[in-house]
This record gives C-alpha cells, sequence and structure tokens, in this order.
C-alpha cells in the first residue's frame, strides 16, 4: 500500500469529531507510536483459554522427545471459549514464548556487530516486524518476550 | 416618488370598523394556528444550541463568584461542577491573552444542561439529542434571572460592543445541519466540540454560526498538521527496511525450538 493511500485509511479510522487539541494529541502520539504502548496484560490466571493468552505446559513433540513449553494462545477465531458451541472452521495454535535474551544471545553468538544487534532488537521492540511479537516485561512477566508468529506450533498428540 | 408617497399615506390611514373586523379576524387566525404550530421536527435539522452571553466583568474573579451565586438556584438542575483545563493557566497570561479570557473554566453539567463559565463568558449549553426551544429556552431564562440576581453583571443590559458603557452582550446561535448530507457530517465536525468540556470554545462559535459554512482556520490547521503526521506515520510503515535483516530472520526461525523455555 502506498504511503498516501494508507495515511488516507488510517484518517478514515479516526473519529471525525476530534476537537484541534484532540487532533494534536493524537498526531503527537502517532508520530511516537513505537515508543508510547501501553499493554494490558492480566497475571490472574484463568481457567479457560482464550485468544492472546500465555500458558505453560504446551507439549510439542521434539526428535521424540515431549516438551512442554510456553507459549502464546492464536486461533482464527476469538470465540474459543470451550462452553460455546463449536465451530468446525475455529483453528487453535500456539507460539511459543522466547525470551529476548534468547534472540540477543543467538545474534551474538552468529558475530553480528553490536550495531546491527542494537538495530534487530530495536525493530522488535518497537513491533515494526510484522510476524515477530514483543511482549515487555512488566508486572506480570519478569523478562521480555518474543513469540514468533511466522510459524507457531501445533498441538501434538501425546 | 409620488406613487411611494401615495402609497405610505395608504398604509398610515386609520383603519375603517370593517378594516378592524377583519384584522382581528386574521389575528385570531394567527393565534389559533400558534397554538398548532408544530414545537418538534420529526427530523430535526438542529442538531446543537449554544447560548452565549459575553459581559465585563468588575473583578478577575467575578466569574467564580457568579458560579458560586447562581449555584444557589441552578445547582438541582446542574449539579457537577468541573474545572476546565483553561482553568490552569495563571491569572496574568488570561488578562493578556483576550481569547483566553473567553473560554470557560468551569463547567456546570446537569442530566440535559451545561454552563460554562469563563472571565468573561456565560454560555448555556445543552446535551444532545437537542431537547427543543420549548425546553432550551425556558432554561436559557432561568440562568438570565439568576445571573441577573447577582448583581454582579447585567444580563439584560442593550447589547452594542462599541459602547463602551454597556455591559453585556448576548449572541444566540441555532447550528444547523441536513442529515444525512455532507453539510451535516461536516457541520458535526465543528459542532461537537462545543458540547464538549474541554474545547468548547466561544470564538469557533462565531466562525460556525458563520451562514457562509467555511472552516474554522484553527480546525483546518489541525487537519492539516493531522494530515502530514498521517503521512509521515504511513511513510515510516511502508519503508520496505523495516524489517530483520534477511540473515537475521533465518537465524530466527531456523532451530528456533532451542529457544523456546520448558517448564
Amino acid at each position: 500500500m502506498e504511503p498516501d493511500e494508507l495515511a488516507e485509511v488510517i484518517r478514515s479510522h479516526l473519529p471525525a469529531y476530534l476537537s484541534e487539541a484532540d487532533y494534536n494529541k493524537v498526531t503527537e502520539q502517532l508520530k511516537r507510536f513505537s515508543e508510547f504502548r501501553d499493554y494490558y496484560i492480566l497475571p490472574a490466571p484463568t481457567e479457560k483459554a482464550l485468544q492472546g493468552d500465555g500458558w505453560a505446559g504446551f507439549a510439542i513433540k521434539d526428535d521424540n522427545e515431549i516438551l512442554k513449553v510456553r507459549g502464546m494462545i492464536l486461533s482464527n477465531s476469538c470465540d474459543i471459549n470451550p462452553d460455546n458451541p463449536s465451530r468446525p472452521d475455529r483453528n487453535v495454535v500456539f507460539s511459543p514464548l522466547i525470551p529476548l535474551s534468547a534472540v540477543l544471545e543467538r545474534f551474538s553468538e552468529a558475530r553480528y556487530n553490536k550495531e546491527k544487534i542494537r538495530q534487530n532488537i530495536d525493530l522488535i521492540r518497537k513491533q515494526l516486524v510484522s510476524d515477530i511479537f514483543f511482549l515487555p516485561a512488566s508486572a506480570a512477566m519478569d523478562v521480555e518476550w518474543t513469540p514468533l508468529f511466522g510459524q507457531p506450533e501445533g498441538f501434538d498428540k501425546l | 416618488m409620488s406613487a411611494r408617497k401615495t402609497q405610505s399615506t395608504k398604509r398610515k390611514a386609520p383603519l375603517s370598523s370593517k378594516g378592524r373586523e377583519k384584522l382581528a379576524k386574521v389575528a385570531a387566525r394567527a393565534t389559533a394556528s400558534d397554538s398548532r404550530t408544530p414545537t418538534r421536527l420529526g427530523r430535526v435539522p438542529i442538531i446543537d444550541v449554544a447560548f452565549e452571553l459575553r459581559f465585563e466583568p468588575s473583578s478577575p474573579s467575578a466569574s467564580d463568584l457568579i458560579l458560586g451565586m447562581i449555584f444557589k438556584d441552578l445547582g438541582t438542575d446542574l449539579p457537577n461542577v468541573a474545572t476546565l483545563p483553561q482553568a490552569s493557566f495563571p491569572i496574568e497570561v488570561i488578562q493578556s491573552v483576550p481569547q483566553l479570557q473567553y473560554q470557560p473554566q468551569r463547567l456546570m453539567t446537569g442530566e440535559q444542561f451545561q454552563v460554562a463559565l469563563g472571565p468573561k463568558v456565560l454560555a448555556v449549553l445543552c446535551k444532545r439529542p437537542y431537547p427543543g426551544w420549548n425546553l432550551f429556552k425556558p432554561f436559557v431564562l432561568r440562568v438570565l434571572k439568576s445571573l441577573s440576581a447577582t448583581a454582579i453583571i447585567d444580563p439584560y443590559a442593550p447589547t452594542a460592543v462599541s459602547s463602551r458603557e454597556l455591559k453585556g452582550s448576548v449572541l444566540l446561535m441555532l447550528l444547523t445541519g441536513v442529515a444525512g448530507s455532507n453539510l451535516y457530517s461536516e457541520r458535526m465536525t465543528h459542532v461537537i466540540p462545543l458540547v464538549s468540556d474541554t474545547s468548547y470554545s466561544p470564538l469557533r462559535l462565531h466562525v460556525r454560526s458563520s451562514s457562509q459554512g467555511g472552516l474554522p482556520t484553527s480546525a483546518r490547521t489541525g487537519n492539516q498538521s493531522m494530515r502530514e503526521a498521517l503521512s509521515e506515520v504511513a511513510s515510516m510503515l511502508s519503508a520496505s527496511e523495516i524489517d530483520l535483516d534477511a540473515d537475521a530472520r533465518k537465524l530466527l526461525y531456523r532451530n528456533r525450538r532451542a529457544m523456546y523455555v520448558s517448564d
């Protein structure tokens, strides 16, 4: 999409009734959109899996070995609550959580120079890479995580 | 010229008794039809209404005094009093910037109406939908009566901006739009801030009440800067270089399971 076209798409999603002061606020926030993000992360455990939840204990087979890993639930439906009637086209996968420190370590092991590492990590932290999500450290999570959305894992039969 | 004089003479001629009877019938019919005048339209073209009174206060804190005094009369209908951001300016700044003197600093809000008060301005606003003139007018009159009782300003003083002896100027605006048309949406854009508690601006009211229908300068500037900002953001998002290095991407996805965290 061309920048002008994209700008028009964004504009069309903004409320038309904003006052000048509010427009200025939005403008300012948009210019700095990659710097300021308010993440809404609930530390409270839930009993039922929902889209975007982080869970531990996802089982995957790896060379006949069963790994139980942490991951984030992804689905093509926002309605995956098991209490609701099942939909035939509903798919659920999960994206294992990778600590950002592990990504950093991998770049370092590949002998990337400091500048290259900084650039790549910066892109991830600013959510500018479309298939790599970034979860900042917060009260609910002690470290930074980067689920790789590009290749999620399925639920293997054990 | 002579024809005009003749017509004028005719108009001024006293009515005959028959003429008076006819006039009385017409007046009676008019009165009867007034009572049948609809008070509310099915599709109300009025989308907002504001009544504004500008005055010259006797002291910079007159509006605060007014608020306290009219609250006695209007507090039951307007129980919530909010301080608007404009009130945070130092009084010296407000006194040196004329525009700020017409910005409301306090907003009294009730179920249906609002009264905004600034150093030199009082405005009566109503929440949407516009409840109709038969409700709005009595409320404005109530506010004026209460204001008059304060004896701080005289809201009924004749209006003439040119005379310094006169204390008040009344401005009444009915902002209208046509539902479903571009005009409506354009007006909506400008009207909604009027009822917002933070961006009501008497100066914009003047511009918007103009039948010219032009955009207020400030709003145009805002839209312009918004477009520029959006273009900037869009360019940033569309830039092809926003991605990991190709080899970095491969490095991450290859043997990614080694980075998973086991419990």
